[in-house]
């Protein structure tokens, strides 16, 4: 406990002086800009930023570019509340309850909801990493391949549980995520899958662009045809920030996001992904009327907007402490580490105490820089609402297409975004919804990948899934959770046989 | 907002001034370069080429007076950044961070060529040779690669490697040493060396060839063991472990390398203003200590020598890729 | 998400048309998924090929088509909604016309010069407007205008971001005469200057609502 204290001490000795607050400001701002605009991911950012950073010494660098990512996650919630955009995997359940508010006039109580969770889990997250950051490694290291797998079957169980329409339409929309996601360059055959040859198709399709395209664009295209809906999402604007009844009812749901998030970003095989279905999943199961979920629950966006923060934050605990980056932002970091003389490996903790406390502290004054700047903009935002649609949808749609340019400098990705956009429309047109798509599509890659080595390394045994405890545990957790969601959907299609399952 | 650094805003001014004063016909090949120059790394930001070309890149700034601006154009095993520079005009201002992958492998493994490695590109100078190493989880007997190969043959079937992804100099090290030391073990691929490093260090797979700068906080904090590394001579940085020649496999040899290329038809003023800046950059003590901490080894060459070069890697990699058997289309 | 048209007339034979043609459209992707998978070796357990999850996953979808055509069949549903042609085609236009003209792009021996955001943004926007029956040229234009001059400056100079900002013929009769942050910052200059002028204009000349585009531009 005093090493704890002792250690902050140090952290935030580091990570409060003068320069490294303006850094860790600018980095959050930056992020928050990005994160903001639609497509414009971390990624390229980071990646441009760079060479600004070569100048200051390591820490400050990284406390920048930290800053930059948490932002970019923060951010990009806003669109997906604002314009039901999801920037990155992990605000696709945002858009879900967080649009709805939106649309009902909620949009300030939804951005600031959301701001105030996320600022929660920052909070907890770091105190968790600086506490428990060297024995939760030991977590990373007992998850292998079946695990993983058996973590992504989880998830897609949860994606079932998502929709709240069609149980079959969402399992239909599932798998053909995932049928989505297996085109591209296989990883262990290095043959092109799916791809009729076309160079672009190589390396797959990016997220991004799908998720622009099934939910920016075709929610243009969704807008176009129905004119009373946009003149609802300009109606009255209401509260600006949530309220004390409002913060009551989230706050049950943000506790267990944090947990939720918090647990499964430490793991490196990109469990953070998985925080904010899992915990919409949970919140959806245990209310008690989990018909108000898809239109406009608080806890649907106080929950996984706590469980992405908190994920965002304790995905730094694998870098940190082994090494290893979960993530594309994460393995960015790598290389920042690398080009300013560190190289990330477990002895980072013990020769570079002022980074890695540093870093520490820096997460939390981000976290707060990030409430102190996004507070005062949730007015800002909300007023964006009320441009005119014959003006926003242009000016979004130009936002897109920069944005999806600048991830691969492929004209080609901009067409996709067009592609999946027309999909997405004929997809809510015929009553499928996207979001169980999205999240097939995120998984899908991840879990054939952990299918396939499993089985290589046992040779074929598919006991190996239920030898491993933890394994058979999630798989039992998962088969629970379809069960759960398939029941009562097939006891009302039987009581009521002439409305729409 | 981000601010230019003061000294690159220096430049940029010096650079304005200079070429303000030129007449406008005179802007084309005497001074060169007028306009910020494009590196492009065919893979994505943090990877270790992506390092070497941010690091030089800087320098190479200071040294030509131009800005050097790297951009990721990542894809295809970086087949997709390389083919664009072989298709950029030849004016000297889009380069490319060649390596070993996207000169010598990838035209090998890779049916539909994007590009000829030797014809479509202008050689300007090898950079950097990162040497890869043979690491295993501590918990496996084999305390040395002699060991480590009765371990092998004893059992064919037991032991698997991970690697860094198919089809990568890492993958192909793996596939050179059992096809050398007659020995076979289970590839296991991953998405980058990050999470094959992950399951190594779990004891989910017990060997891996890496890239020495990668793993080597691994072997120093004793979580992974290393066995040997693949170059003729031992790594700098680690002094006591064995290359895989004096292991018992005399002619094995294997490393990563950066080398910069431009698009072919370049005239050669350009190329060789290019080369010599190349030197002069690689020249800094403190860029050569930087590119030591993560055990990268300056090699420089002539454009003609990296020419070679490229060939020679192409003649030795053609065997172990076609008795590795990858062939993707 | 989607509005359920309770439909309650069954009529025909396809009592539940949404859920019939939507079925057909999923059997149809699953043959079509099952055709381009079809060359990929589909392995072992032990060593799974590259065809093994395409094809299941193929399957799994024709399945749940197949199940929705059945339950379009027997289940009265939701009608099918109509599909105006206007918004979809339009949209795809203005997003095709700015992959096509933000850097040279090849179809076939046909290639595209590169423009840069400076035109690719503007023309976006302006097509893009044309999907909506209210738009109205000015004011698209403007906005254009505006967001693009925002944009330049965002992505380009404070950001750095790689995106080609200006046609790239521009860029090469002026290379070494003037350095490109420069030029970067003097042609969004006069989009923006052309875009608050024509707002001034339009401000004058017609009467209508107004409408806060400058402070849109800098907000969005």
């Amino acid at each position: 406990m005093t090493d704890l204290l002792s250690n902050l001490g140090l952290g935030f000795a580091v990570a409060l002086s003068l320069q490294n607050v303006a850094l860790c400001f600018l980095g959050c701002l930056v992020g928050t800009l990005i994160g903001v605009l639609p497509g414009v991911g971390p990624i390229a950012t980071i990646a441009m930023l760079l060479p600004i950073t070569f100048g200051l010494d390591p820490v400050g660098a990284l406390i920048m570019l930290a800053g930059i990512y948490y932002g970019a996650q923060y951010g990009g919630s806003t669109t997906a509340i604002l314009v039901n955009i999801p920037g990155e995997a992990t605000s696709v359940v945002t858009t879900l309850d967080g649009h709805q508010m939106a649309r009902q006039g909620r949009g300030g109580i939804a951005l600031g909801t959301a701001a105030i969770a996320s600022f929660f889990a920052g909070t907890v997250a770091t105190v968790l990493i600086a506490a428990l950051g060297a024995p939760l490694t030991r977590l990373a290291l007992i998850f292998g391949p079946a695990e993983y797998f058996a973590l992504m079957v989880m998830g897609l169980a949860f994606a079932v549980v998502l929709a709240h329409g069609s149980v079959l339409k969402a399992v239909a929309m599932i798998l053909v995520g995932i049928l989505l996601s297996s085109v591209g360059t296989d990883l262990e055959t290095g043959q092109e899958r799916m791809t009729f040859g076309f160079a672009f198709l190589t390396d797959g399709v990016d997220f991004s662009v799908l998720a622009m395209g099934l939910f920016g664009i075709a929610e243009i295209l969704r807008n176009l045809d129905q004119s009373e809906t946009r003149d609802v999402v300009r109606a009255q604007i209401g509260r600006l920030l949530p309220g004390v009844a409002e913060l009551k009812q989230a706050t049950p749901a943000t506790l267990r996001g944090t947990a939720i998030g918090a647990i499964l970003g430490i793991l490196p095989g990109n469990g953070a992904v998985l925080g904010p279905f899992a915990s919409y999943t949970i919140e959806k199961k245990i209310a008690r009327d989990p018909s108000r979920f898809g239109r406009g629950a608080i806890e649907g966006v106080a929950g996984p907007e706590s469980a992405n923060n908190a994920g965002a934050q304790t995905a730094f605990i694998p870098l940190l402490t082994l090494g290893i980056p979960p993530n594309a932002v994460m393995a960015l970091m790598v290389g920042a580490m690398t080009i300013h003389g560190i190289v990330p490996g477990p002895g980072v903790m013990t020769k570079n105490p002022n980074l890695f406390w540093g870093m520490i502290a820096s997460m939390w004054i981000g976290n707060l820089m990030l409430l102190v700047i996004n507070l005062p903009l949730v007015g800002l935002w909300v007023r964006l609402l009320k441009v005119p649609y014959r003006l926003m949808f242009p000016a979004i749609l130009m936002f897109c297409s920069v944005g999806i340019y600048s991830i691969g400098s492929q004209p080609t990705d901009v067409m996709l975004i067009g592609v999946f956009g027309l999909m997405g429309y004929l997809l809510i047109k015929f009553g499928f919804e996207p979001a169980p798509l999205l999240l097939g599509f995120v998984l899908g890659k991840l879990m054939e990948e952990y299918l396939r080595r499993s089985l290589t390394l046992s040779r074929g045994d598919l006991m190996i899934f239920l030898e491993r405890p933890i394994s058979a545990v999630l798989f039992v957790i998962a088969f629970a959770i379809i069960a759960a969601a398939l029941l009562p959907s097939m006891r009302k299609s039987r009581d009521e046989v002439f409305t729409e399952a | 907002m981000p601010h230019l650094q003061p000294s690159r805003r220096a430049i940029l001014a010096g650079g304005l001034a200079a070429a303000a004063a030129l007449p406008l016909s005179a802007r084309a090949q005497g001074a060169y370069p007028t306009r910020p120059i494009t590196l492009i790394v065919p893979f994505a930001a943090g990877g270790s080429t992506d390092v070497v070309g941010r690091l030089v890149a800087q320098k190479l700034s200071e040294v030509l007076g131009q800005q050097v601006v790297v951009e990721n154009v990542v894809g295809a095993g970086g087949n997709v950044g390389a083919a664009r520079v072989a298709k950029a005009e030849p004016d000297g201002y889009t380069i490319l961070m060649g390596t070993v992958a996207t000169h010598a492998l990838n035209p090998l493994i890779l049916k539909r060529k994007p590009y000829d490695p030797v014809t479509d590109f202008a050689p300007v100078a090898l950079l950097a040779v990162v040497p890869n190493v043979l690491i295993v989880n501590p918990s496996l007997p084999a305390k040395n690669v002699q060991e480590l190969i009765a371990l092998l043959k004893a059992d064919p079937k037991k032991y698997n490697y991970a690697s860094s992804g198919i089809g990568t100099p890492l993958h192909l090290s793996g596939e050179l040493f059992k096809s050398m030391a007659g020995v076979q073990m289970q590839h296991i691929p991953y998405r980058g060396s990050g999470p094959a490093l992950n399951d190594v260090v779990a004891g989910q797979v017990p060997i891996q060839f890496d890239n020495l700068p990668s793993a080597s906080e691994f072997i120093r904090a004793g979580t992974l063991r290393a066995l040997a590394v693949t170059t003729k001579e031992r790594a700098p940085s680690f002094p006591d472990v064995p290359t895989l020649a004096e292991a018992g496999l005399p002619n094995y040899e294997t490393y990563t390398w950066n080398a910069l290329f431009a698009p072919p038809g370049t005239p050669r003023p350009i190329v060789d203003a290019l080369n010599a800046a190349a030197r002069k950059a690689l020249a800094d003590p403190a860029l050569v200590e930087r590119l030591k901490t993560f055990s990268a080894k300056v090699q420089l060459s002539t454009p003609e020598e990296l020419g070679e070069h490229v060939k020679a890697e192409t003649a030795k990699w053609t065997p172990v890729v076609r008795e590795a058997g990858i062939q993707a289309d | 998400m989607s509005e359920p048209v309770g439909g309650s007339g069954a009529r025909g034979f396809v009592r539940g048309p949404q859920s019939f043609v939507a079925g057909l459209g999923l059997i149809a992707l699953a043959l079509f998924a099952i055709w381009a998978g079809d060359d990929l070796a589909r392995g072992t357990l032990g060593a799974i090929g590259p065809g093994l999850m395409p094809f299941w996953l193929a399957i799994g979808v024709g399945l749940c088509g197949a199940a929705l055509c059945v339950a379009g069949l027997l289940r009265a549903g939701a009608p099918l909604q109509g599909m105006p042609l206007r918004g979809p085609v339009v949209v795809l236009l203005a997003i095709v016309l700015f992959a096509v003209t933000i850097r040279p792009f090849a179809f076939g021996s046909v290639t595209t010069p590169g423009l840069g955001l400076a035109v690719a943004g503007p023309l976006a926007v302006l097509v893009a407007g044309y999907a909506s029956p209210e738009a109205r040229l000015s004011e698209l234009l403007i906005l254009g205008l505006l967001l693009t001059a925002g944009c330049m400056l965002l992505f380009g100079d404070l950001l750095n971001l790689p995106i080609p900002m200006l046609p790239t013929a521009l860029i090469q009769a002026l290379s070494g005469t003037i350095p490109s942050r420069t030029l970067l910052r003097i042609a969004a200059g006069i989009l923006a200057l052309f875009g608050l002028g024509l707002l001034l204009l339009n401000r004058r000349s017609a009467k209508r609502e107004p409408i806060d585009v400058a402070q849109h531009s800098l907000t969005t």
